[in-house]
């Protein structure tokens, strides 16, 4: 996963859902989705705890039960509630009403898209690297440019951001690195003052794709990654900053950028027929991120920034941290332009993109 | 990663290698002061300290498996194109519409400009006042930087993923040209290989001299006063022209503002002493005795500044003492010629190929010969591309009749039959009868190399056994898994196209005179040029040498009988 966070950060609490809209004394229901749920019964308030919680695994048959025979141990209960870790579906029905959907979704809001820009990253700050290969370059990983890299002179190595006052950042974001193929651990740590503070738990780096590191939001001077294991990795892109957050989140029509690989292949074959070679190339990956319904206020306080931000530099896009780790460092041809949806002051846009491919 | 990879991933990377001062602005022993240079010549402000080392810029198209290519850590992405005419050998001057030397390898690259941190190119960037990032371009710099540009080294590197540079195949060529960037940011490169340096325009010999009588001199006087030249224009001893006289001296000295010349024989090399005057040039001469061949050719690349590095020394030793003893040739050069001129008589006349290998960039010679080992066999099942070959006559190329001129009267003379004393005439008669191709096609050779009876009989035989039919050329394309194969090379090729009178297939065996990665690091086409009429070349045996029985090497050479045959139908060895 590309996406790493802080301990905790995308692991929701209970976000209790009543699935009952009277008291009643039974009903059914059906996990219609692909995630499981947790069902609890009470008197009339939203339940406190998970605990004596009944599990509903994903797509679970209809059942018909009474409320005393589910939760013996509740004297009086007449209202049923849910939580999932993940967003799903419950369709319930009791009298009086009958076959309503419940959809059931995490509190927190990792589903939406997290956006790391020039607009919100630090700039102008100073760096300072452990130390670097003659070859290549310390401060390298400041711009946006993927060829040109830091490469540690040796492991452990760190790079520093040091940004000369406090600011605000809940991510840093690296790319056109081979971590992955060096087989490193990488760690994000922040200077309070006295000692280097861990903003994530050391992590094992899989693959040579973007890396969004997430945590909560913190306001400091000095920021700095740490390297580990493996072997002498070079990076070309190192940004913290403040991540934007998408309004609403990405529903259908995206294309996961780890699979949107530009890739020619060609084979030769002889007179007879016989496979003489294959060859491939690789150059980029190409995708589209769209979101609608978003308000007309949100999109010219947010979306605006980074719209001017997209002309000029590269940028990252995780789209849906909280399930899947594809994380993109890409630019757009053509700048990505709102446009009203209908009359309740509401836009979309459709963002593409461009990105680096890997290996 | 390799050729032979399933799935390979082709790589392309350029290398543009330009001079670069090792030392350090300000710097002892560096004297420059005020605004910093960028270690170009063009930029330098203490060009008496300017010490030529070099820098490798690398360019790649920036696909993903052109990044962290070992041997080049600092890639620029920028490269758009790299597209290649590769050099073209002309067997025996066979070829009226090519040049002796055949044709030049050509390379054109396109790079799209873009801006640029000056990080590697500026070893004071740090130290600027000013953000190189946001001022120019790239090329738009570099070009300013690098105004001597011209001869810088060009190289083109084909690999695949996790291949180090070193692995690489590589091409080299000369930087000739440079345009852009244009208003669509793009950037041309042109390139030649080494041998483009001794193209008409840039390389003759003798060179002009400068000098002149400085006073006018009988037909009888032996020293000569000239003027207006000085001692590095003329050899210690050699040979003058003064009009159509040559005179040899033995020593040159400065009196004055003259060169005064001891001389040791006048009207000299079938020319007659007579008398001169004064302001008549005095022209010094390239003079060759007994000089075996390629002594001649390698002497002549070395006066068109063709470095003896780029000489491929092993087949400028072996070939000559294998094949070519007979030309020990003897001329005086008395009026500048062009190199290429002269090789490529050479060429034609002793019988032998010099190209330009890309590949090793180095300069190559080949005896125009018989095979002396069975070439490698390509076949339409495991080697040839689907529709990729084509065979075709070349009928211009036919030759029914040698005539070739030799012994020239005079070193100063013309090149018309009168100034020979000797004319070799090979004709192969029966080919230009009715019933086979109708009409003579006479090849007339003027050598200014060739003075014995011998040299003209093996160069004229050479020509008319090799030409006596039409030659034939043939197109195809390898996989790369067979990219090693390259000009120079003789292979045998087994296709459905090319079969016998009784439909049989007809292994004939060609010599590859062009060779091309059409598509880099998947696909080179060829050209070839069939060279079966060559030949075996078999080698003499001792006296108490067994019988031939079938198996035995066919190298070897054995006594057959009366139809040239062995015992089991193969063909015996024949004197020619």
């Amino acid at each position: 996963m590309a996406v790493i966070f802080e301990s905790g950060l995308n692991e929701p609490p209970a976000d209790w859902v009543e699935l009952t809209e009277a008291d009643i004394s039974s009903a059914t229901f059906q996990n219609t989705g692909d995630q499981p749920f947790y069902l609890q019964a009470t008197t009339g308030d939203k339940p406190t705890t998970v605990d004596g919680s009944i599990e509903y695994p994903a797509a679970a048959k209809e059942t018909n039960v009474t409320i005393a025979s589910l939760f013996p141990g509740v004297s009086g209960a007449d209202r049923l509630w849910a939580y999932a870790n993940k967003q799903t579906t419950v369709m319930v029905s009791h009298a009086p009403t009958t076959n309503r959907t419940v959809t059931l979704s995490p509190s927190q809001s990792y589903t939406k898209a997290r956006i790391a820009h020039s607009g919100n990253w630090l700039t102008g700050g100073a760096v300072t690297a452990s130390g670097t290969d003659a070859d290549y370059f310390e401060d390298a990983p400041t711009n946006s440019l993927t060829y040109e890299k830091w490469k540690p002179d040796a492991l452990a190595a760190t790079w520093e951001y040091d940004h000369g006052s406090d600011a605000d950042c809940d991510y840093c974001a690296i790319a056109a690195h081979t971590m992955g193929t060096n087989g490193n651990t990488l760690e994000v740590q922040y200077y309070d003052g006295a000692s280097w503070v861990d903003l994530i738990p050391a992590s094992a780096i899989t693959t040579d794709a973007p890396v969004l590191v997430l945590f909560t939001e913190q306001t400091r001077q000095r920021w700095r990654i740490s390297i580990s294991g493996g072997t002498v990795p070079t990076i070309g892109v190192i940004r913290f900053g403040k991540a934007l957050q998408m309004q609403r989140a990405i529903y259908g029509g995206h294309t996961p950028v780890d699979m949107a690989r530009q890739t020619k292949s060609r084979a030769n074959i002889s007179v007879t027929g016989e496979f003489l070679g294959r060859s491939k190339v690789r150059t980029e990956l190409a995708s589209s991120y769209a979101w609608q319904y978003l308000t007309a206020d949100w999109v010219r306080t947010n979306w605006k920034p980074f719209q001017t931000a997209m002309e000029d530099e590269p940028f990252f896009v995780a789209w849906r941290p909280s399930d899947f780790g594809e994380v993109s460092y890409c630019q757009a041809d053509q700048v990505a332009v709102p446009t009203n949806s209908g009359g309740a002051d509401l836009m979309s846009v459709d963002l593409q993109v461009r990105a680096l491919a890997y290996d | 990663m390799t050729e032979t990879t399933v799935g390979r991933e082709p790589v392309q990377i350029v290398e543009l290698v330009q001079p670069f001062c090792s030392h350090t602005f300000g710097s002892s022993p560096c004297t420059a002061t005020g605004t910093k240079c960028f270690n170009t010549r063009a930029s330098c402000a203490d060009p008496d300290n300017f010490d030529k080392s070099s820098l490798s810029l690398f360019f790649s198209k920036g696909n993903v498996a052109e990044r962290g290519v070992s041997g080049a850590t600092y890639i620029l992405p920028s490269l758009v194109s790299v597209s290649t005419t590769p050099t073209k050998i002309n067997l025996s001057a066979a070829n009226p519409d090519a040049q002796g030397l055949g044709n030049r390898s050509v390379v054109s690259i396109t790079f799209a400009d873009h801006p640029h941190t000056d990080r590697v190119v500026d070893p004071y960037v740090t130290s600027r006042g000013y953000d190189p990032f946001q001022r120019g371009s790239f090329w738009s710099k570099w070009m300013k930087r690098n105004k001597y540009r011209y001869a810088m080294t060009l190289r083109v590197y084909e690999g695949y993923a996790g291949q180090a540079l070193s692995a690489m195949t590589k091409r080299s060529y000369i930087l000739t040209g440079a345009s852009g960037p244009d208003e669509n940011g793009k950037v041309t490169l042109q390139g030649k290989d080494i041998l483009a340096r001794i193209e008409e325009r840039k390389a003759q010999v003798p060179e002009a001299s400068p000098g002149m009588l400085a006073s006018g001199i009988s037909d009888t006087a032996t020293t000569l006063k000239v003027q207006a030249a000085v001692l590095d224009d003329y050899d210690a001893s050699g040979t003058l022209r003064i009009g159509d006289e040559l005179v040899t001296y033995s020593a040159v000295s400065e009196v004055g503002t003259k060169l005064e010349f001891a001389v040791t024989a006048r009207g000299t090399d079938g020319t007659t002493a007579e008398s001169h005057d004064d302001d008549d040039t005095v022209q010094m001469c390239v003079r060759y005795t007994d000089e075996p061949v390629e002594d001649i050719v390698e002497d002549l690349l070395d006066r068109g500044d063709v470095d003896s590095t780029y000489i491929d020394t092993t087949s400028f030793a072996d070939e000559p003492a294998d094949h070519l003893t007979a030309y020990t040739l003897s001329a005086v050069l008395s009026e500048p010629v062009a190199v290429t001129k002269l090789i490529s008589e050479l060429q034609e006349q002793c019988g032998f190929i010099i190209w330009w290998d890309e590949r090793l960039a180095k300069v190559k010679m080949k005896a125009v010969r018989g095979i002396d080992a069975d070439p490698d066999r390509l076949t339409d099942a495991d080697d040839i591309l689907k529709n990729s070959f084509s065979v075709w006559d070349v009928p211009k190329s036919r030759i029914s009749q040698v005539w070739l001129y030799y012994n020239r009267r005079s070193q100063v003379g013309g090149f018309e039959p009168p100034d020979f004393k000797n004319v070799k005439v090979q004709a192969d008669l029966a080919s230009e009868s009715e019933d086979q191709f109708g009409e003579s096609s006479v090849r007339k050779i003027r050598s200014r190399w060739l003075a014995t009876g011998p040299q003209a009989l093996n160069t004229s035989s050479k020509i008319i056994s090799r030409y006596r039919d039409v030659p034939r050329m043939c197109r195809f394309q390898l996989d790369a898994k067979d990219r090693a194969f390259w000009v120079g090379d003789s292979i045998e090729i087994s296709h459905f196209l090319d079969v016998d009178e009784f439909g049989e297939r007809n292994v004939a065996i060609w010599t590859i005179i062009s060779a091309e990665e059409k598509q880099p690091g998947e696909v080179v086409e060829y050209t070839a040029e069939d060279t079966t009429l060559y030949g075996r070349i078999c080698r003499v045996q001792a006296a108490s040498a067994a019988d031939y029985i079938t198996g035995d090497d066919l190298f070897l050479g054995w006594i057959g009988d009366a139809s040239g045959l062995l015992s089991d139908g193969e063909q015996a060895g024949r004197l020619s």
